[in-house]
């Protein structure tokens, strides 16, 4: 009997249960946060205003208000104006997520990629340059940037901002940098001698063992390009 | 890696590709990087008459910025900067890598945790705070006066509950991305290895410290190194509760610096503002390279 | 399989309760929505595109405007196969960079916070000299804008040429106040007014008893029979009313908890400049060698002023931070803050937004749950921005709670002594405003020539009596300019919008800009917001007084004599 209780007592402040607690307590917290937020949703002003933490005295469906009123005005190449409903912007949204973020984990994979494996000095000095300007101040670029964009003539256009998310800058590019450099160079000389070229061992063989953490990193741009307040909307006036 | 080649033809053809590879990363970054931010790189020596429409160079910017970084009150962010990142190394960082843990080994719910823990980062983050501040300052003070019929201040309101309420946020919200990556990151350690170990008697807490970290420390290094590349340009989200109006108590230099940005009226603000973002990139860039070598000599390896 | 049936099955559940929820709950109002911003391109007529900043004033003014003026114009012919004119609205909240203005679709502007000078160093005004000096006879109006405008307007937007002749590049739009906002209704109903003779020596004693009939004290502008009568005149009446409507279970004084910062500190900027009048007041914009009447220090804890008139010139103007109005004005706001009963609970919760303070001002007293509040600290703007507030309240509770049928006013600010009350009684004006709007009326510097006669001739149209007047009436706002209105025009004004013409009638307004080398160099340095900022005994740098009063205990004397000590010293880095 003892020796169950002991086992139980042992088992209970093992470290799995230790975290499962821990978790447990920040799910609730979560829940309660989240079921707050909805049901107030489900109130009026006034309600809210002197009954903050019960039931709604009446329970309005504000969503018909949020969703008729969730629209902006564009002003069209002709000078007309239109309304941007919620269906345009969730299609924008969409294009503009998938596209940057595609950009934005690409372009960091592939010069991590070459970083990693290509050990030159244009490789170092990459590697350098990235994490020296990930650091440098930007006071005054968007302005230039705009300024940019209208001499190419892609401003105002999806393709533009694309090209503009198409760096490797970023804490991403670390991410892959580290990666690569843990893959170990048997599988490049097995394929060599296979007679893969540099084309075949990096799309077929390496860039799958990524794939994993390509898809984490496109997702995770996409769910920050969808959580930020102002997404970089100067280039992107009318859409 | 590719490195010596015998074959002359081989090494032509691997600078071929490589250079092919690299020139539109190398394109796009002189343009769409340097070309545009050269400004930001000459804006701290840069001086404006704007009544006159001219420019000259000074290196009285920097004198006036290193005065605004060591006065007293943006000196005290950035001791709450080196706080938070303190705490984002004790509790965050670790909290992150034991519930990664706990999820790679398919603990019960571990599926379910997963979502959780992904929930904060997909919500937006505007309606969190707002949801959050609410519940915080209105919410939970109407809870305890219809409890105990005592009126509190909110949480935020109350100058002694402040900190600690905005620091637990960040910390609510800094789980998704962190545990993705991690758990990702340990799902490539082979189960011959996790079976080798348990069998020398390393299970539990033990398989954490001597498998799991040793082979995502790469992983881990990243995320250590890119904390304190952002250590002093976090707000602690001071800007998503107050706007431009926080508390002094709770600006950061990296708060600081970001609205008086936004408060500048014109290009004439901007260069002790950049003064002090290359003062503080002056301290980072040099320890963030030598962190960084410190980690891949110094950290453990999956030898 | 299973789970794809499975996760369908989630969705299809999670739908029908929504939408049962849809159908089941109560919809709230949704404001119409004005057709004239969603007109499509008419091809047989010439277009004008306008930019409006639809803060809290909204554009249906400019709808009224556009109807007019296109029935006005609707047989003339500006391009060749066109017919009339079509003006295109773009209500727009976001503030434009002045670099795109010059892309910008639109042709003629009318926003906030436009920094005159800067557009004008970025060449991206046109000349409007034409429509600003020109006659408005052909619209009935026997007035130019030019003589609408103050002397200091003129030499603000005024700028000569090499020649010594005068081009206006911009004009003023609107102006916008921080002030305190006082709910007529309920004075009426507690006598919440000064009697002019006390009749004991109990607080109660005090204010009328009969508010028909008692005789009300002279108010602030110290003149018997005149709109603030039985208002309080000093501060000191100012703290005995907010007693009083304490004692009688009412909440004196409602802000909002998420800005208190902002809006208090606007509300000390009123106070500093109303104390000190238009020229001591725009001696801190303008610098030109006049003196400075009441400066002084802080000596064993009381505020002395100096004995000589100190000379105000760009090497010393931070000697400013040494004026009585504030000094005076800190002590106000140091009161109102660390009194608790003088205000509500929410004064400083970052949950409680602009909005909710309004609509809790309106809704006190009515809920069946708070008691009623006295006085609103907000802008001007508040009773427009409250529209919903007051519809919502007409849904619920009836056509007496509209905006129409509700009374409430500007209160006029209290003068910090009762010899300055005094000073007042014998002066014209009786007021003085700060109106930190920088709100702008333009024309874009690269519009087709051909067109620019039409746009300045809408320009000036904006600008009529009867258009002045009917942009007051819409928004309950006012014009920066000066313009009349009758009887009958404010018979459609709502009362709080005809206390706010009133009070213009009898105040100077100032505007703090000017066009000296160092003012237009350090503009951010000179704005209200950072005028406040003190060095405390601990060493920090504080911006807003109110801070350091409620969490660091910083007295009024020390708060003051910091304000001199920060800008003393950051005088010198200034360009």
């Amino acid at each position: 009997m003892n020796k169950t209780i002991a086992k139980g007592i042992k088992k209970f402040f093992s470290l799995n249960s230790l975290i499962f607690f821990v978790l447990i307590l920040y799910v609730a917290i979560f829940w309660v946060l989240v079921a707050w937020g909805v049901l107030t949703s489900f109130k009026s002003y006034e309600d809210f205003r002197v009954n903050i933490f019960g039931l709604p005295k009446q329970w309005m469906w504000n969503y018909n208000f949020i969703f008729k009123m969730f629209k902006v005005k564009v002003t069209n190449v002709d000078g007309s104006m239109n309304d941007v409903g919620v269906f345009t912007m969730t299609w924008n949204s969409v294009l503009y997520s998938v596209g940057c973020s595609l950009a934005s984990a690409f372009m960091p994979m592939l010069v991590g990629y070459m970083c990693a494996r290509y050990k030159n000095k244009y490789s170092k000095i990459t590697v350098s340059v990235i994490i020296v300007v990930m650091q440098l101040p930007l006071m005054s670029g968007q302005l230039a940037t705009l300024k940019l964009l209208r001499q190419l003539h892609i401003y105002d256009s999806i393709g533009g901002m694309i090209l503009l998310k198409a760096h490797p800058i970023s804490f991403y590019f670390l991410i892959f940098l580290a990666m690569f450099e843990g893959i170990p160079k048997e599988y490049e000389e097995a394929a060599k001698i296979d007679g893969a070229g540099n084309w075949k061992i990096m799309l077929s063989i390496i860039f799958p063992m990524a794939w994993s953490t390509f898809f984490t990193v496109f997702t995770l741009s996409i769910q920050i390009g969808h959580r930020h307040k102002r997404i970089s909307s100067f280039p992107l006036k009318s859409i | 890696m590719i490195k010596n080649n015998t074959n002359g033809k081989q090494k032509k053809y691997d600078k071929g590709f490589y250079a092919l590879i690299m020139l539109f990363p190398t394109i796009q970054f002189l343009i769409f990087y340097l070309y545009v931010h050269v400004d930001s790189f000459l804006l701290p020596f840069q001086s404006y008459d704007l009544a006159g429409g001219t420019m000259s160079w000074t290196g009285s910017n920097i004198s006036q910025a290193l005065e605004i970084l060591f006065s007293q009150n943006i000196l005290h962010g950035f001791g709450l900067n080196l706080m938070s990142y303190g705490i984002s190394v004790c509790i965050s960082m670790p909290l992150s890598l034991l519930f990664s843990f706990y999820i790679y080994k398919k603990n019960f719910g571990s599926k379910f945790f997963r979502i959780i823990l992904y929930l904060p980062s997909i919500i937006s983050s505007l309606v969190f705070v707002i949801i959050y501040q609410n519940f915080v300052e209105r919410a939970l003070p109407s809870l305890v006066m219809s409890i105990t019929g005592e009126q509190i201040q909110g949480l935020i309101e109350n100058m002694e509950t402040r900190i600690p309420t905005i620091i637990v946020f960040g910390i609510f919200m800094s789980f998704g991305s962190n545990v993705i990556l991690y758990t990702n990151a340990m799902l490539g350690i082979s189960d011959e290895m996790v079976d080798a170990a348990k069998l020398d008697g390393a299970v539990g807490f033990k398989e954490f410290i001597y498998v799991t970290m040793p082979t995502i420390w790469r992983t881990f290094s990243v995320f250590f190194i890119n904390g304190l590349m952002m250590i002093f340009s976090s707000d602690l989200n001071a800007y998503a509760f107050f706007g431009q109006l926080a508390p002094e108590n709770v600006q950061t230099y990296g708060y600081y610096i970001f609205v008086q940005t936004k408060k500048a009226v014109n290009i004439g603000d901007y260069p002790v503002l950049a003064a002090m973002s290359l003062m503080i990139s002056l301290v980072v860039i040099p320890l963030v390279l030598f962190v960084r070598w410190a980690l891949k000599k110094y950290g453990p390896s999956e030898e | 399989m299973k789970k794809i049936k499975k996760a369908l099955v989630l969705m299809l559940s999670a739908f029908m309760a929504f939408s049962g929820m849809a159908v089941g709950c109560a919809q709230p109002e949704i404001p119409n929505e004005n057709d004239a911003l969603n007109e499509e391109i008419d091809p047989n007529r010439t277009q004008i595109h306008v930019f409006c900043f639809d803060g809290g004033f909204g554009s249906d003014w400019l709808v009224s405007l556009k109807k007019k003026f296109e029935e006005m114009h609707k047989n003339d012919s500006y391009e060749d196969g066109k017919t009339g004119v079509q003006i295109m609205i773009n209500p727009e909240k976001d503030e434009l960079d002045v670099d795109e203005i010059s892309y910008n679709k639109n042709e003629l502007f009318f926003t906030e916070n436009a920094y005159y000078y800067d557009l004008l160093r970025a060449n991206a005004l046109a000349d409007i000299t034409d429509a600003v000096t020109g006659s408005l006879s052909k619209f009935g109006d026997e007035r130019s804008i030019e003589s609408k405008l103050t002397d200091a307007q003129k030499a603000y937007y005024g700028v000569k040429d090499d020649n010594e002749k005068v081009h206006y590049y911009g004009i003023p739009h609107y102006s916008i106040f921080m002030q305190m906002n006082y709910n007529v209704d309920l004075f009426d109903q507690k006598g919440y007014y000064f009697l002019d003779v006390p009749t004991g020596e109990t607080l109660e004693d005090r204010f009328v008893y009969d508010v028909a009939n008692d005789k009300r004290s002279k108010g602030p502008d110290g003149v018997y029979n005149t709109f603030d009568d039985g208002l309080p005149a000093t501060y000191e009446e100012f703290f005995l009313l907010c007693d009083y409507i304490y004692q009688c279970s009412d909440i004196p004084l409602t802000w909002a908890g998420k800005v208190n910062k902002g809006y208090l500190s606007s509300l000390l900027q009123a106070l500093a400049v109303d104390y000190e009048g238009a020229e001591q007041s725009s001696l801190y914009y303008n610098m030109d060698g006049k003196p400075a009447k009441n400066l002084g220090r802080v000596v064993n804890g009381s505020f002395v002023e100096d004995e000589t008139d100190t000379i105000i010139t760009e090497e010393n103007g931070y000697e400013l931070a040494r004026q009585a109005g504030k000094y005076y004005g800190l002590q106000f706001i140091e009161k109102i803050v660390n009194t608790e009963k003088y205000h509500n609970a929410l004064a400083f919760n970052t949950g409680h937004s602009h909005m909710d303070a309004q609509t809790d001002f309106l809704n006190a007293g009515h809920d069946g749950v708070t008691n009623e509040s006295a006085i609103l600290i907000d802008g001007i703007w508040w009773e427009s921005e409250a529209t919903a507030t007051f519809n919502s309240m007409v849904k619920s509770k009836g056509e007496q709670f509209s905006k129409a049928n509700r009374k409430f006013a500007y209160l006029p600010l209290p003068k910090a002594t009762a010899s300055k009350a005094t000073e007042t009684a014998q002066s014209n004006t009786k007021f003085t405003l700060c109106d930190y709007s920088f709100s702008l009326m333009y024309m874009k510097k690269n519009v087709a020539e051909w067109k620019k006669p039409l746009l300045m001739e809408f320009l000036q149209f904006c600008n009529t009596n009867e258009n002045l007047v009917e942009f007051t009436q819409i928004t309950s706002a006012i014009k920066s300019i000066d313009y009349t209105a009758t009887e009958d025009d404010m018979k459609q004004m709502s009362h709080y919008t005809k206390s706010l013409f009133n009070m213009k009638k009898v105040s100077d307004i100032i505007q703090p800009f000017s066009t000296t080398d160092l003012y237009v160099n350090n503009q951010l340095f000179f704005s209200p917001l950072e005028s406040y900022y003190s060095k405390l005994p601990s060493g920090t740098n504080m911006q807003y007084p109110i801070e350091a009063f409620r969490e660091k205990n910083v007295s009024v004397n020390d708060y003051f004599s910091g304000m001199y000590t920060y800008f003393s010293g950051k005088w010198g880095s200034l360009k």
